[in-house]
């Protein structure tokens, strides 16, 4: 079963004559353990198409489905219950809770809803820290750290539920090269070790050849990128 | 209400000061409202601890004891008035006593030891059976005089036999002695042996009569009086009103500036850290969730603010005793407490709107933390 399943996508900002249509029936497909590699110039609708394939924005019409569930039917409730669940978060900006240290930082995502903070969760964030290079770091508050170190502590909570979808947006856009290749590296082996998938938006060159399959998007419309392999996206306009 | 507890534990001093600053609010509601009830309760604990259900008044008293002069001819037709089990002459005057030497004003209530003047409730000893016996009762601001010290007024030696709590008259150390001794202590002053008529007349009703009817009834059937219930003649005391209002008008100040602090605060911190709520909301956090958080925030914060003044209140008011004399009563705090709570859970309103206007799909546009 694929992790993700969009559909006829179509997403609408406006009304009437002040309509910008941000995705156009948009069909994409990412299977399991797949990393997408989403490009776009700016305005392209890169970010529209992540937000509503994580459950943060409701689509205009189509259908979206997530581990073979649909949630385009959920209320408010249970969308924040797939997002807690399903899908991992590593946004643009370094969006890191700033009073809470990097280990806390990871075990919010447990706090939520009937979700508890057990041993297991603690040993589990103590876990991805160690992983991600922060083992030494875990009590350290965000102002305390590097870039790159936020950026790892945000992948390290997009992982902390090990949701099935991962989806970023820019990793590297905050960061200075040799960073973000040190980002990048340590997002491909994470998502590659665990088995899940990930769309990563991005517009830096730097970040193309990290994806297993690379789709462009322009103006709402998807196409396969020239070197993509086999196909997957397409768009309806 | 992790990130609740956790946000306060970086960010103690911040809600440390607004605790502090509930803290002081309590504190001076808890210290107005101890003062308040020891000046109220100086001025109608008579009343109120009488153990006549109606007092009657004189019509052209205007309900004020001090006014009040009841015909001797009143009593009688008073105790023939359905619903009537007793009467009683209560005479009320103010004489200068002195004990241990030292002068000192002293509140005479003159009445019929076994009928409804005195006290219901004694604290200590008994009720005055003889002429030259007293039952003491002093408000918060008085020494108390104890059992088997004499008070001299008008030549007349007074033995206290047992004293009674929050009984006082007009802030004064109060004697209940039997109506003849008031009487004689009257004429003393006048220098002459004059009638000497009773301020009010204590009603005990028979059981299971309604107080109020049978104060209607009284009113209705004997010229030139008005009864009144014991706790309408209670409002009705000069002054008291006018304290209560004061203190009430001060109370109402003390709760907004308590709402506008708390809701305040916590609108400025939700605005403050809007991009962390925008980002919790997108990783999973249910409105609810976030919400609950704030809620829980005021609660620990007020309800600290709450405790702290609570206690300091308790001992500044032990320090001031010999000063004050008021304490605090518990029914009273715990009200005022809960109601400081219930204000600032709903002062957060804003805060919580705010919460629940957090779209968040904001956290791919917003700037970052």
């Amino acid at each position: 079963m694929p992790a993700l399943e969009m559909s006829q996508v179509r997403k609408v900002y406006g009304s009437d004559d002040q309509q910008v249509v941000a995705l156009h029936d948009v069909d994409l497909t990412v299977d399991d353990d797949e990393m997408l590699i989403l490009v776009g110039p700016s305005g392209s609708g890169k970010t529209t198409l992540l937000t509503v394939a994580g459950a943060l924005l409701r689509p205009t019409s189509g259908s979206i489905k997530v581990g073979g569930t649909e949630i385009t039917d959920l209320d408010d409730r249970q969308l924040a219950r797939f997002r807690r669940d399903q899908v991992g978060f590593v946004f643009q900006s370094v969006n890191l809770v700033p009073f809470l240290t990097a280990r806390e930082n990871l075990l919010v995502v447990r706090q939520f809803g009937d979700a508890k903070v057990d041993a297991r969760a603690k040993k589990r964030a103590d876990q991805l820290l160690d992983e991600l290079g922060l083992g030494g770091r875990g009590h350290s508050l965000p102002s305390q750290l590097s870039g790159g170190q936020k950026q790892r502590v945000a992948i390290g909570r997009a992982l902390m539920n090990e949701p099935p979808l991962v989806l970023v947006d820019e990793p590297t856009s905050a960061l200075d090269s040799e960073l973000g290749k040190q980002v990048m590296d340590l997002l491909r082996r994470e998502i590659k070790d665990r088995g899940v998938s990930a769309i990563v938006v991005t517009h830096d060159e730097r970040v193309l050849d990290y994806g297993d399959r690379r789709v462009r998007i322009v103006d709402g419309i998807l196409s396969s990128a020239p070197d993509a392999a086999a196909a997957g996206a397409t768009s309806h306009p | 209400m992790y990130v609740a507890f956790k946000e306060i534990r970086r960010s103690l001093g911040r809600f440390t000061l607004l605790s502090l600053a509930v803290a002081l609010l309590v504190l001076l509601l808890l210290f107005f409202q101890a003062v308040a009830g020891s000046l109220t309760s100086g001025l109608t604990g008579g009343l109120e601890s009488t153990s006549a259900d109606v007092l009657v008044y004189d019509l052209q008293a205007r309900r004020n004891p001090a006014n009040s002069l009841i015909p001797s001819s009143v009593e009688a037709q008073a105790s023939e008035v359905p619903g009537v089990a007793a009467v009683s002459p209560i005479g009320l005057s103010v004489f200068t006593g002195t004990t241990d030497g030292k002068e000192l004003d002293v509140q005479l209530v003159g009445g019929d030891p076994t009928g409804p003047s005195m006290p219901a409730d004694i604290a200590e000893g008994r009720l005055p059976q003889a002429s030259g016996e007293a039952l003491f009762s002093g408000s918060s601001f008085d020494d108390p005089i104890d059992i088997g010290r004499n008070v001299t007024v008008e030549g007349i030696a007074f033995e206290v036999v047992g004293t009674a709590d929050d009984a006082a008259f007009n802030l004064l150390p109060t004697l209940y002695v039997p109506f003849d001794d008031f009487a004689s202590a009257s004429q003393t002053r006048a220098g002459a042996p004059i009638e000497v008529a009773p301020s009010l007349l204590g009603v005990e009703v028979v059981d299971g009569a309604d107080p109020v009817a049978v104060a209607e009834s009284l009113t209705r059937s004997v010229n030139g009086i008005e009864a009144l219930e014991r706790s309408a003649a209670v409002g009705a005391l000069p002054g008291v009103g006018q304290i209560t209002q004061s203190f009430n008008i001060l109370y109402l100040l003390l709760y907004i500036v308590v709402a506008i602090v708390t809701g305040v605060f916590f609108l400025i911190l939700t605005v403050q850290k809007q991009d962390a709520l925008v980002l919790l909301r997108a990783v999973g956090a249910s409105s609810g969730d976030i919400v609950a958080s704030v809620l829980m925030q005021v609660l620990v914060v007020v309800g600290v603010g709450a405790v702290i003044g609570t206690a300091v209140t308790t001992g500044l008011l032990e320090l001031s005793r010999d000063v004050l004399g008021a304490s605090l009563d518990p029914t009273t705090t715990a009200q005022s407490v809960a109601a400081i709570v219930v204000i600032g859970l709903l002062a957060s309103v804003g805060a919580v709107r705010r919460v629940l206007a957090i779209d968040p799909v904001q956290a791919t546009v917003s700037g970052g933390i």
